[in-house]
């Protein structure tokens, strides 16, 4: 079984998103809040990228994919200013990759050499990146949410080099 | 000796009492002039040592229903003009605010105690008749003109709901659509093109022979570092594109008198300063538009304060489902803050 980043896979990923932005009018009704607006994107990406089992690589490539929809998102339908939300964001995406990253590492490092990419520990590793920084966004602001997310994936990036 | 003690105490506090400092909440007044219903009214709060950081007037009606009707932040003014939708049944209004040494003052005044008549007028009442459509947001773009013929036959709640669920569309907007679909289609296509050069373009194969232990990235770093750049700069643009401005939709209805003459209720499309103002009405709505007649009203503007009052002069009553809140925007004009989609009947004089 081979598992590459198929055309079809990216498709995967952007098609929907795409197709959502589309049939979505480009102002809604009701303000959406910026969490929920950009995180939808984000959360699709991370879906797929579990679903089919990528690793590292693999999420990092989706959630880039769906960045320019998560800002698309921000700005049209959340009333925050979209900027350190963007950021905020953008943090959290760095920091399910490397959080991604080291759990690929430790699963490379074990005796037993398991498989490197995917199953539910990648969704966990992912949601784990993604989360705290996202919880402090939302509780104590946009900045300070990236500034945890910075920080979360310093420490996954240190974790991940110590042990190659 | 406790005599003089107690006097020289009583001159003390009674010397407090009179300073500024210590103001009274009662030292506010609320001048309302002559209040309508179903319209925007003014009114002038004045405080002696004047007002300062932030102003709020809280409506209450019959039913007992408390809306906030004005808010506005500013740094000190000896008087506020707070701009204010009055209902027939808004009974009482109550000012929040800080008087100008920062200490929190309130007020409250009754309506009719000021002259306010909820009743007796054949326009309110006219509105007051009238019901509020379910809006669904219609997803595709408005049509660019309405035959005048299958409105004026309908009553005038359901021709609302025909402009609220066919007519006040947001539509879409090409830029981010366009720029949403580039980026789309770049990225499966750079996947594809990395996809033809096989392996040892970088794209190795997960499990493939002899490499178990060491398993191949589904893209390099370089790829990765590319494509995080490139959804970067795109992201970027899509943030400083903005938002969709807010828009005022309104539906001038055609009179009963005048179907089956055949003629379109047209569009008209305009960006007035922060907001698209969009309205269809036929050409001899157009041709008089101080005649009389009835309006149906839709306002969207959930992430900015952008549509103005003044917008809202052309009605002579206008009836809002929910009483709207009104803020101040940095130029110091009057607008309706941020909120849910609006509806509302108006009234032409």
């Amino acid at each position: 079984m081979t598992k590459r980043l198929h055309p079809l896979a990216a498709a995967a990923i952007v098609v929907p998103l795409l197709a959502a932005a589309i049939i979505l009018p480009s102002g809604l009704d009701e303000a959406v809040p910026p969490a929920i607006a950009g995180g939808a994107a984000l959360a699709w990406a991370a879906l797929v990228a579990v679903a089919a089992g990528w690793g590292a690589s693999g999420t990092g490539a989706a959630l880039a994919a769906a960045m320019p929809f998560c800002a698309y998102a921000l700005s049209a339908f959340s009333p925050a200013p979209a900027w350190p939300w963007l950021a905020a964001f953008a943090a959290a995406a760095f920091a399910a990759f490397a959080t991604a990253a080291a759990f690929e590492s430790r699963k490379e490092t074990a005796k037993d050499g398991g498989k490197a990419s995917g199953g539910l520990g990648s969704g966990v590793a992912i949601a784990l990146g993604l989360v705290p920084g996202l919880a402090v966004a939302s509780l104590a602001g946009p900045l300070a949410g990236a500034a945890v997310s910075v920080l979360y994936a310093s420490i996954a990036a240190l974790a991940s080099r110590r042990r190659r | 000796m406790r005599t003089r003690l107690a006097l020289l105490a009583r001159l003390a506090l009674a010397a407090f009492m009179a300073s500024p400092a210590g103001a009274l909440p009662g030292s506010v007044s609320i001048d309302l002039g002559s209040p309508r219903p179903y319209a925007f009214n003014e009114a002038t709060v004045r405080c002696a040592d004047g007002l300062s950081e932030r102003a709020r007037l809280v409506g209450t009606g019959l039913d007992g229903a408390s809306f906030l009707l004005f808010e506005a932040e500013f740094g000190y003014a000896d008087t506020v003009s707070a701009r204010y939708y009055a209902w027939p049944g808004l009974s009482a209004l109550e000012f929040e605010g800080f008087d100008g040494d920062g200490s929190p003052v309130t007020a409250a005044v009754r309506l009719h105690a000021a002259g306010f008549v909820s009743g007796g007028d054949p326009d309110a009442s006219e509105l007051s008749s009238l019901g509020f459509p379910f809006r669904q947001a219609p997803l595709g773009r408005p049509p660019r003109a309405v035959g005048e013929d299958g409105l004026s036959a309908l009553a005038p709640e359901a021709a609302a709901r025909v402009a609220a669920s066919e007519l006040f569309a947001a539509g879409r907007r090409p830029f981010p659509l366009a720029a949403l679909s580039l980026w789309a289609v770049a990225f499966v296509a750079a996947a594809a093109a990395r996809w033809k050069r096989g392996p040892s373009g970088g794209l190795r194969a997960v499990g493939a022979p002899g490499r178990e232990r060491e398993p191949a990235p589904l893209a390099s770093e370089a790829w990765l570092t590319r494509a995080a750049i490139a959804s970067a700069v795109f992201a970027i643009a899509l943030i400083a594109a903005g938002p969709a401005p807010a828009a005022l939709y309104s539906l001038r209805l055609p009179s009963a008198t005048g179907s089956g003459s055949g003629r379109a209720l047209a569009k008209t499309e305009r960006l007035a300063g922060g907001y698209r103002s969009v309205s269809w009405e036929s050409a001899a709505g157009a041709e008089a538009p101080g005649a009389p007649g009835l309006a149906f009203i839709g306002v969207r503007s959930p992430l900015s304060a952008a549509v103005p009052l003044e917008a809202l002069l052309r009605y002579d009553r206008i009836r809002f489902k929910r009483p709207p809140l009104v803020a101040l925007d940095s130029s110091g004009r009057a607008v309706l803050a941020p909120g849910r989609f609006a509806m509302a009947w108006g009234v032409y004089d």
